[in-house]
């Protein structure tokens, strides 16, 4: 596929190495010099500088033979000009990235989808959904979301106190509780596979499984019955995250404590959010933290903006008794750093959105979407049984998976269902279907019509 | 970090005389403050009491992993115990336990523990690992075989 990245600053960049790195013919756009020359001098792609919203600069960088264009330079008019110009000479597949939230108005006159971009991701509020889920689903190490929500795919690591570890699955005595789940990876150290009847769970394992949103805190409380429960979460940093991050909190009725260190902001915050408490300050000052009132039921979240400033935020709160801390960190090479680390409880990274939009377009026609776990090597694919297919009427467990996959969960008639070896299929079903690195063009294949 | 760094000479036991599950829990928090990591011996103690009240922490393959927290750590310390023998610890398989260790970790940090945990559970889960330990002649045997 040749795919023509606007904008090399780091997402752009990563971005384009994982591109690369499948064999795609990537194109790289940026109006700075240095950025592109690092760029190829690591990678073999072809650079073209320029304004990515010029045509001349389009034009340059073949726009036209492109399959697929993703914007993300730090710009959102650049990005969106550019998107709409791809449109215009017949570009099939547009991303555009945004921060701006007004882009994402529902207003009809104003909506880009209507414009011809297929895909406006606001790296924003993915970042901010990750981080509402973390939270009020504690006890989790990441939650995503599939099939518009309808789904939940969740990964945790099973503690001393977790019933499974007792015992083989087989022989877990609580038919209604596996009903309601399918696991579909354990991560052991550097060891994934997929768990059957016979797997001995362990401490420190990582799970992962699938569920309907309404049965995630049972079975959270089943798997994990002392995971943390938060009377409090303290937002450090009120940018466009940290605000879209309380005021979600808010609609959940979870007291929230604001800190932003800058007078203006701080009062526009404090205007925008109804009882969320906001202070003015500075998350690395003791005072601010003292002030806060910080104890073992708080959870505290740093989102700055500055990497290292909610590192190090997150620390400070520990030492005052925060029972759980959260860093939002912009380069994603620095999550598993952190996660295992144990300084901090987790570090999320606002770039998996992203990744998981452009997945989406790499996967072939009959996979509809995908998404990735930032921990997981591995993709959740969302995949339609089309007509004639050879699967019709044919249960899961007569499908013969290739080695490393499994199907999750089925939506039919609007209806999501927790998938079983019982589970038959029909024409038009959509399957969740969880796969190892590497797997996802044999199940297209197994699919395919 | 490295956790499995808790675990030193001085928290190592391959005798233990105990032969209760109570007795063996009072002379592992003992081992602990004899190695100077613990100061309230009386709060560990508890804690680790009362968390083997809500559910018995032996495992299957005679493994078995007292723990609590407290505050009156700073970070987490561990021990490890062997008792060739076995003891009844009310464990999973309803076989004795041979291998015991002890973590006690700072009551916020659940963190630390849990990997410690995970780290040396996974290398007991080889049964090579596991016998070499119960059969280490010396406390520097323990310690190259866990890898600490």
């Amino acid at each position: 596929m040749r795919i023509l990245i606007i904008g090399a600053g780091g997402a752009g960049r990563r971005l384009a190495t994982r591109l690369c790195g499948e064999k795609h013919d990537v194109v790289l756009v940026d109006n700075r010099d240095t950025p592109l020359e690092e760029v190829e001098s690591q990678l073999d792609m072809l650079t073209v500088r320029g304004e990515g919203s010029s045509p001349a600069t389009l034009e340059e960088a073949h726009i036209r033979k492109a399959d697929l264009l993703v914007a993300v330079t730090n710009r959102d008019e650049v990005n969106i000009l550019a998107g709409l110009f791809a449109h215009s000479v017949g570009v099939r597949h547009i991303v555009v990235r945004v921060s701006n939230s007004d882009y994402l108005s529902s207003d009809k006159s104003y909506d880009l989808h209507g414009m011809g971009i297929d895909l406006v991701v606001s790296q924003k509020e993915e970042c901010a959904r990750e981080l509402f889920n973390i939270l009020t689903m504690s006890g989790t190490q990441e939650v995503v979301e599939l099939m518009s929500g309808g789904v939940l795919a969740l990964g945790l690591m099973l503690h001393t106190d977790s019933p499974m570890i007792r015992s083989p699955l087989k022989d877990l005595n609580e038919p209604d509780i596996l009903s309601k789940l399918r696991f579909i990876a354990l991560m052991r150290g550097d060891e994934i596979s997929i768990p059957r009847g016979d797997t001995q769970f362990m401490i420190g394992d990582h799970l992962y499984f699938v569920a309907l949103p309404e049965h995630a805190a049972e079975l959270l409380d089943w798997v994990h019955p002392e995971r943390p429960t938060f009377a409090k979460v303290v937002i450090a940093g009120g940018g466009d995250l940290g605000l879209n991050l309380a005021t979600k909190l808010e609609k959940v009725s979870m007291p929230v404590t604001l800190l932003e260190s800058d007078e203006e902001r701080a009062s526009y915050v404090s205007g925008v959010l109804s009882r969320a408490l906001v202070l003015r300050g500075d998350g690395l000052e003791q005072d601010t933290l003292e002030n806060c009132g910080i104890s073992e039921r708080t959870a505290f979240v740093a989102v700055t903006g500055e990497d290292e400033r909610n590192i190090l935020a997150c620390l400070l709160a520990e030492k005052k008794g925060a029972s759980f801390t959260l860093a939002q960190v912009g380069r994603p090479e620095y999550v598993p750093v952190i996660n295992s680390s144990s300084l901090l409880d987790r570090a999320v990274s606002a770039n998996t959105a992203m990744n998981n939009a452009i997945l989406r377009f790499l996967r072939g026609r009959n996979i509809q979407a995908a998404a990735s776990f930032s921990q997981l090597p591995g993709e959740l694919l969302e995949v339609i049984q089309p007509a004639k297919s050879k699967w019709t009427g044919h249960k899961v467990r007569d499908i013969r998976m290739p080695h490393g996959s499994i199907i999750g969960a089925i939506k039919r008639d609007g209806q999501v269902r927790i998938a079983t070896g019982d589970s038959e299929l029909l024409e038009g079903d959509r399957l969740v279907i969880f796969s190892l690195r590497g797997t996802a063009n044999k199940i297209e294949a197994l699919f395919r019509p | 970090m490295n956790l499995k760094k808790a675990l030193t000479k001085d928290t190592i036991s391959l005798d233990i005389k105990s032969s209760s599950k109570e007795e063996v829990i009072e002379e592992m928090i003992d081992i602990l403050v004899s190695a100077g990591k613990i100061k309230d011996r009386k709060s560990a103690l508890n804690v680790v009491i009362e968390r083997e009240k809500k559910m018995s922490t032996g495992m299957q393959n005679g493994i078995a992993i007292p723990h609590g927290k407290t505050d009156t750590v700073e970070t987490l310390v561990a021990a490890l115990g062997v008792k060739s023998e076995g003891i009844d610890f009310d464990s999973i398989d309803g076989k004795p336990s041979t291998i015991f260790i002890m973590t006690i970790s700072p009551a916020n940090r659940t963190g630390p523990h849990i990997q410690f945990l995970a780290e040396i559970s996974r290398l007991l889960n080889d049964p090579a690992t596991r016998q070499k330990v119960l059969t280490a002649q010396s406390k520097e045997e323990v310690v190259d075989t866990l890898q600490l």
